[in-house]
């Protein structure tokens, strides 16, 4: 009798290991072809945020002369020139991204646009205090300006300058045939409060020297 | 006629441990994402007061350095503490259904003070009031949107209160489902045992976390801030944390109910 008791147990325990696995198996047969899009769909959408860091050498920023582009562009918020208006004593680093948290530290390139010797726009913009684009205002027609590039150093000319409303994107056309630099500040630069306005230079290239 | 009355009886036990599958989820999220309480809890653990307190700082003095105004404007303009006040109401704001709004006035007449300080001490006069109030509004805009992340919160507060009520109103109907199932249970088949939805729930969980952890790697997620980020990884593995307890839980009554099985057998035999 002993024996067979713990035969029942036994069966009874077993038949109810081998039950759930049996439902565990359809449920997921369900799950599977019911639901599988959906919870894929929020997977990726979470995978999207879970961003692993990786110990990356990333390569040095470097111009091919063939194509007229940057093999590898620098990284957001890394420094890759330095931007040179002696008329009005103006020697800053230049950085790639244009957030106000970069352009505390120099002067920010607007990633929408063109890198010096690309052959289109470039758009660099810096804030209006001491110390940065205060005497940007002061610019004249013919002055020089150059960008010394980590791949390259490049010179240009002012060819006008205007004053923009702040909402104006109208003022910044993107060409690709011919090489155009704008730098722009917040105006008037004297002032306290906000800034409406934008004071805007525009620079054709005029020279160009490649790191070999 | 028997096969008829196993197959019911089989089919019974797998409605109940879909219920109770349901039931532990939702009893999970109800102890965290669900709980007001658990997120304020998790807020003060992240540390995201102060975090808060930095980026709003950060962006005050980006916004100002274009201005003309000198840095010291943003001083003493508010605390962590007073950030910590704003986010708990809104937050029991937020699980109650009721409107997100955050409240300027003392900041705004802090800032003003400042100005006017300010301006006295450099000696000008300001002619341009346009200017001065439009910075005043964006100086208040970045405080405002800092704090309540997007301006899309209100929706998105209407979409959780509905979820909400719903996840409610589901966990009662699936509880009531699941008592009437084991009354049933027991009468047509005199028997009430839970063993095999138990069983399969434990099965179903390791099956899931299994997935989940091979599909997303929880430890890297990267969202907002470094507090935010914590936050929801905080969630993440506390709803594994507790459903592990419930399995264990369960899993321990089970061998229980077989020690006592065994017990009653063996009396049985003696007598």
């Amino acid at each position: 009798m002993h024996k067979k008791n713990k035969r029942n147990i036994l069966k009874e325990i077993t038949e109810q290991i081998v039950i759930s696995f049996f439902f565990v198996s359809i449920i997921i047969l369900i799950i599977h072809f019911v639901f599988i899009d959906k919870i894929n769909n929020y997977i990726n959408i979470v995978n999207m945020i879970s961003i692993e860091e990786k110990d990356i050498t990333y390569p040095e920023v470097k111009f091919d002369n063939v194509s007229k582009r940057l093999k590898d562009y620098p990284l957001w918020g890394k420094e890759f020139a330095t931007l040179d208006i002696p008329s009005i004593n103006v020697n800053l680093p230049v950085f790639q991204g244009d957030t106000l948290d970069i352009m505390r530290y120099g002067i920010g390139h607007y990633s929408g646009s063109l890198f010096p010797g690309e052959g289109g726009t470039i758009i660099l913009a810096g804030h209006n205090d001491r110390g940065f684009l205060y005497h940007l205002p002061e610019i004249k027609v013919g002055d020089k300006i150059t960008i010394n590039a980590v791949y390259g150093t490049f010179t240009y000319e002012v060819e006008s300058t205007r004053v923009i409303d702040a909402k104006d994107n109208d003022a910044f056309p993107f060409y690709k045939d011919k090489e155009v630099l704008m730098i722009y500040t917040c105006y008037p630069v004297n002032t306290i409060g906000h800034k409406t306005h934008r004071f805007l230079v525009y620079a054709k290239k005029v020279g160009e020297s490649y790191e070999k | 006629m028997k096969n008829k009355k196993v197959l019911i009886y089989y089919l019974l036990e797998l409605v109940l441990t879909i219920c109770l599958f349901s039931l532990i989820i939702l009893f999970t999220l109800k102890l965290t994402v669900l709980n007001k309480n658990y997120f304020i809890k998790q807020l003060d653990k992240t540390n995201y007061y102060h975090e808060l307190y930095t980026e709003i700082d950060n962006d005050f003095e980006n916004y100002i350095r274009p201005s003309g105004f000198d840095i010291s404007i943003k001083n003493n303009l508010f605390t962590e503490d007073d950030l910590k006040e704003i986010i708990n109401k809104n937050v029991d704001n937020f699980y109650k259904g009721k409107k997100i709004e955050i409240d300027t006035s003392k900041i705004k007449d802090k800032l003003n003070s400042n100005i006017e300080e300010y301006c006295n001490k450099i000696n000008i006069t300001i002619t341009d009031d346009d200017s001065i109030n439009l910075f005043k509004e964006e100086f208040l805009k970045i405080y405002t949107n800092r704090i309540i992340i997007s301006d899309k919160i209100n929706d998105l507060n209407k979409t959780f209160t509905k979820y909400n009520k719903l996840i409610n109103i589901l966990f009662i109907s699936i509880l009531s489902l699941f008592v009437i199932l084991s009354i049933i249970t027991r009468i047509l088949f005199k028997k009430i045992t839970l063993s095999i939805p138990v069983i399969t729930s434990i099965l179903l969980f390791i099956v899931s976390y299994i997935f989940i952890v091979s599909k997303i790697n929880i430890s890297s997620i990267k969202f907002w801030n470094t507090s935010v980020s914590n936050i929801i990884k905080n969630i993440f593995n506390d709803n594994i944390k507790y459903i592990l307890y419930i399995c264990i839980i369960g899993i321990i009554l089970e061998l229980l109910k077989l020690i006592i099985f065994i017990i009653s057998r063996r009396r049985k035999k003696r007598v």
